[in-house]
């Protein structure tokens, strides 16, 4: 789930999918806003599902890496 | 025949065998020698309270009694008992109509010594009489030695080879989402994909052809896998369930074969349009070592029977 596997691609694992999130969080966004941001970016995998994509925000939360305030998702470091 | 379609029967006649017990493989015995036989083996069925007498098929021509015994379970002692209740009840019936006596068993895996011994033993004592198994290989040879149509009335329909682009992602679909149902708990051991493997693992000519014939289909399922929209984790969760019923059917101690044949059927049992899909299945997760053995040390089923 969070790596690849033999039946799960390198662009489907949760560390990629919140890599590309990580990306795409420059500035602080609301969940609507990343979802939208990340499903109209033509260089991103977008046939992963909403479920798939809260799960890689979960991960990344986990991580300490991306905190949520002021109804925002925001990176926690400048990494 | 084509090639592929006598290979799709030898495996639905294997299964047949394999689930067939007691009067089921009876009736498949019965059924196979009356379209070999037609005109002279006579079916025997049970008459009220006089039973069967010991006859559960005679084949008039060769003056030639059957007894089948199909259990659940062959242990030695219940199969000689069988051999010695069913023989010796049989002569007083019978003994002045039959020269040839035959022990009817499911076995594919063939008679243990004692069995064996037991039967050579009734023969000497029983002499002219003529005392034989009669296995499920001399079953499939009377089988696939009659005409097509015949062979389509005991095992359906013939296998039509498919082309991978006429196998719909929904019908794989199908499959996999009915196979997934139940969730493993720990995620699938990796390991790299071996060359050899059909090598490694003894299958028969029967079985390697079968998975060949899946390989070219293969790759349609790791397709789905890999973009499966709702469930990524998908492939994992089938490579597990696959992977802990190969486990289990190790463990029972059937060979490779019945292995692959019960791994073929367990996925068929979901969807029934396609054998294609089901080779195509089997084949993939085959080819990625999640089921049967990898190159390795690790010996072979066979070799760690034996």
């Amino acid at each position: 789930m969070i790596l690849p596997t033999k039946h799960l691609p390198t662009e489907r694992a949760l560390l990629t999918v919140g890599a590309q999130l990580l990306m795409h969080l420059q500035e602080p966004k609301s969940v609507s806003r990343l979802w939208s941001d990340i499903k109209h970016d033509p260089s991103q995998d977008n046939s992963i599902s909403f479920d798939w994509f809260v799960l890689a925000l979960d991960l990344l939360s986990a991580m300490g890496i991306i905190h949520f305030a002021n109804e925002r998702i925001a990176r926690t470091t400048s990494a | 025949m084509h090639p592929e379609t006598r290979e799709m029967y030898e495996m639905r006649f294997k299964l047949r065998v394999y689930e067939s017990k007691g009067d089921v493989y009876q009736s498949l015995f019965s059924d196979v020698m009356q379209r070999a036989h037609p005109e002279d083996f006579m079916k025997t069925r049970p008459w009220g309270n006089l039973g069967d007498k010991k006859n559960d098929g005679f084949l008039k021509s060769e003056r030639h009694l059957y007894q089948v015994y199909a259990p659940n379970e062959m242990t030695a002692a219940q199969a000689i008992k069988k051999i010695e209740e069913d023989f010796l009840g049989a002569l007083p019936h019978w003994g002045s109509d039959f020269d040839k006596w035959s022990f009817v068993h499911n076995a594919f895996d063939g008679l243990g010594p004692h069995i064996q011994q037991t039967i050579l033993a009734l023969e000497k004592q029983h002499h002219p009489i003529k005392l034989t198994p009669f296995s499920p290989i001399d079953l499939s040879k009377k089988l696939f030695s009659l005409d097509e149509d015949d062979i389509m009335a005991v095992l359906g329909l013939p296998y039509k080879p498919t082309r991978p682009s006429q196998i719909t992602f929904e019908e794989i679909k199908h499959v996999l989402e009915q196979l997934a149902h139940s969730l493993p708990e720990q995620p699938a051991h990796i390991q790299e994909v071996p060359p050899g493997k059909l090598n490694a693992n003894s299958l028969s000519s029967n079985s390697r052809n079968l998975v060949r014939m899946g390989m070219g289909l293969a790759p349609r399922v790791g397709d789905f896998f890999g973009t499966h929209r709702f469930d990524p984790e998908l492939g994992n969760r089938v490579a597990q369930v696959l992977r802990e019923e190969y486990i289990r059917l190790k463990g029972s101690r059937i060979g490779p074969d019945a292995i692959y044949s019960a791994l073929f059927n367990l996925i068929r049992q979901h969807q029934h349009s396609s054998e294609a899909a089901a080779l195509a299945i089997l084949a993939y997760f085959f080819e990625r070592c999640d089921i049967f053995e990898p190159l390795s040390s690790t010996p072979s089923l066979q070799e760690a029977e034996a």
